[in-house]
């Protein structure tokens, strides 16, 4: 079968090139196949892996346009790969994920000194088993439209990981990570959802953004372009403001 | 134990499996979630109503770089901690979950003392011997004349380990495959990354590992070669009792100008 693969190294002339690759392959996985490229055809191929079994996240790209884990993706005949989005491609499927990933910093994604240190209970435990789950390959992030205007965005995983600690019941004050991800945040997602199927551990980035909106809307915090678009922004029970009526 | 009985009926009858369909579908997707998932993407099998074929296969490494009670390595400001290091912790045979509890353990002790180091000492990066060399082997690689895959031989060298040195091992088995280590030693040079680029090259990083690999197996084998006894993981099919008088110890590997040397340390116990 034929494997197309976008290769690109910036200290070649002719920028990122399409090359086709004929392979023996049968249910074989896309790292199995890329592997095989490297070692025995063409040792300048070059990719990220490590755990080889789903678990570590490093082989994240895309094929025929949709982001998988190389690892656990079957390969069949034709397919396109290439890197992932929205990030600088350093050479072939390697990309730059410095940028990405500095934003989980941003949005406080991480456990508070405040937080106190308590037994959780197994039902505790399974508010955010899943979103602790994340592996952090940014194929959501590489899926996510809103890059496209808007680079600053915290984007999915890391709003993901700041709703697994607002939701953590030892987090006694999530004030401060509700605050940090009203501007370039939650408000900034358009609710496409294109971020959920790509997920390789089931997380909908959505559906926790979602969470975080409902959080900040008990906690005061409104939707600014509502608030913009209503010019007076919501009365203290939540109901828009459409200002003074004028008799 | 498990794995060697395993491997004998892997050798007799070809297949081994497990059976977890008496734990029922709720448990194992409450439990062995990640386990389903592997058997089914990997074997195409899934456990809840099928068997899992299985072979053993190593999940940790036993030993380390030898640290100190801070975890410092003997060249000072430099800390070693989780898989990599010996803590003393494991013996011969690690029990399950401690190695995550390691790397929580000394992970921190690491971290910490690696700060108050650095914070305390000006210039934490001295140029050392070991530096130079592995500066003059990168400079020296594109010299190297890549007659011979690394990748092939890579293959080769796990399949020899896989059979010789892994989970039932004998003296002559072992001695066959330090003089092929040996071997691939001296023809290093004749190998090489084929591609030379600077930018990020997994080629190169691949080759250097290789060498490092060559560079720890010959520790490896001569370990196993000089304890003639069983202990934890390590099972001599010519010496299968455990020898207490001579081998209760750990065994410490070193170089001096190059040259392999070997002890017990009763006292690292
Ligand atoms: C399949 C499997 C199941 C296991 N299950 C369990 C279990 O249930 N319980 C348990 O306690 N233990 C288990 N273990 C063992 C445990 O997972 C490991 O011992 C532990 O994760 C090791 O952690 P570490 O941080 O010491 O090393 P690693 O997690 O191996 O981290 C080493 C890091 O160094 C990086 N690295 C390597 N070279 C370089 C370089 N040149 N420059 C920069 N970075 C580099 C690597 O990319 C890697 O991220 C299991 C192991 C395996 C393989
Ligand atoms: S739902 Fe939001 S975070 Fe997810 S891809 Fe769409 S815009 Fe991005
Ligand atoms: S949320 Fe899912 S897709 Fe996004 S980084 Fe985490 S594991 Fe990957």
């Amino acid at each position: 079968m034929t494997v197309e693969v976008l290769r690109y190294c910036p200290a070649a002339p002719n920028g990122a090139q399409k090359i086709k690759y004929e392979i023996e392959a049968n249910n074989q996985t896309l790292l199995e196949v890329l592997t095989a490229i490297k070692t025995e055809y063409d040792a300048t191929l070059s990719f990220n892996s490590d755990c080889r079994s789903g678990v570590c996240g490093s082989c994240a790209m895309r094929v025929n346009g949709v982001e998988v884990l190389a690892c656990t993706y079957k390969v069949h005949d034709g397919d396109t790969v290439e890197p992932l989005r929205n990030m600088e491609v350093i050479r072939d499927l390697v990309v730059d994920s410095d940028h990405a990933l500095a934003f989980n910093k941003k949005a406080h994604a991480y456990g508070s000194v405040s937080a106190v240190t308590r037994n959780v209970t197994p039902e505790e435990e399974k508010v955010n088993e899943l979103q602790s789950a994340c592996i952090l390959c940014a194929s959501c992030y590489s899926a996510c439209p809103v890059y496209e205007v808007n680079s600053d965005f915290l984007g999915p995983f890391a709003l993901t990981r700041s709703w697994r600690y607002v939701s953590d019941v030892r987090e006694s004050d999530v004030s401060d990570k509700i605050a940090t991800i009203q501007d370039n945040g939650i408000w900034d997602c358009t609710l496409c959802n294109e971020c959920v199927p790509v997920c390789p551990v089931g997380i909908a980035p959505k559906q926790d953004i979602v969470m975080l909106r409902n959080k900040s809307g008990v906690m005061g915090y409104m939707d600014p372009s509502f608030s913009a678009n209503f010019g007076g922004g919501f009365g203290n029970d939540g109901t828009p403001d459409f200002g003074d009526p004028a008799f | 134990m498990v794995a060697r009985e395993i491997l004998k009926e892997l050798e007799q009858s070809g297949a081994v499996y497990l059976d977890i369909r008496h734990l029922g579908e709720a448990f194992i997707d409450e439990q062995l979630p990640q386990e389903r998932k592997l058997a089914q993407l990997y074997e195409n099998v899934d456990p809840v109503h099928e068997l899992i074929p299985i072979k053993p296969a190593a999940h940790y490494c036993m030993g380390g770089i030898e640290v100190d009670a801070m975890s410092q390595t003997a060249l000072s400001g430099l800390y070693a901690c989780g898989e990599c290091a010996n803590h003393n912790v494991h013996g011969a045979n690690r029990l399950g979950g401690n190695s995550l509890l390691e790397v929580i353990v000394f992970g921190h002790q690491a971290g910490e003392y690696a700060a108050r180091y650095a914070q305390e000492h000006q210039n934490t990066c001295n140029p050392n011997e070991q530096f130079q060399r592995d500066k003059n082997f990168i400079e020296g690689i594109k010299y190297f004349t890549n007659q011979i895959d690394f990748y092939e031989k890579h293959r080769f060298m796990g399949n020899i380990f896989y059979n010789n040195a892994a989970i039932i091992r004998e003296d002559k088995g072992l001695k066959a495959v330090l003089a092929a280590v040996r071997q691939l030693q001296q023809e290093l040079p004749f190998m090489g990354p084929k591609d030379k680029s600077r930018t990020y090259n997994t080629n190169l990083i691949e080759f250097i590992e290789f060498g490092n690999m060559v560079e720890l197996a010959e520790v490896v084998l001569v370990s196993a070669i000089s304890r003639k006894e069983s202990r934890g993981a390590h099972f001599r099919s010519d010496a299968p009792q455990r020898d207490n008088e001579r081998f209760h110890a750990h065994t410490v590997a070193w170089k001096e100008d190059g040259v392999l040397c070997l002890d017990f340390m009763k006292g690292a116990l």
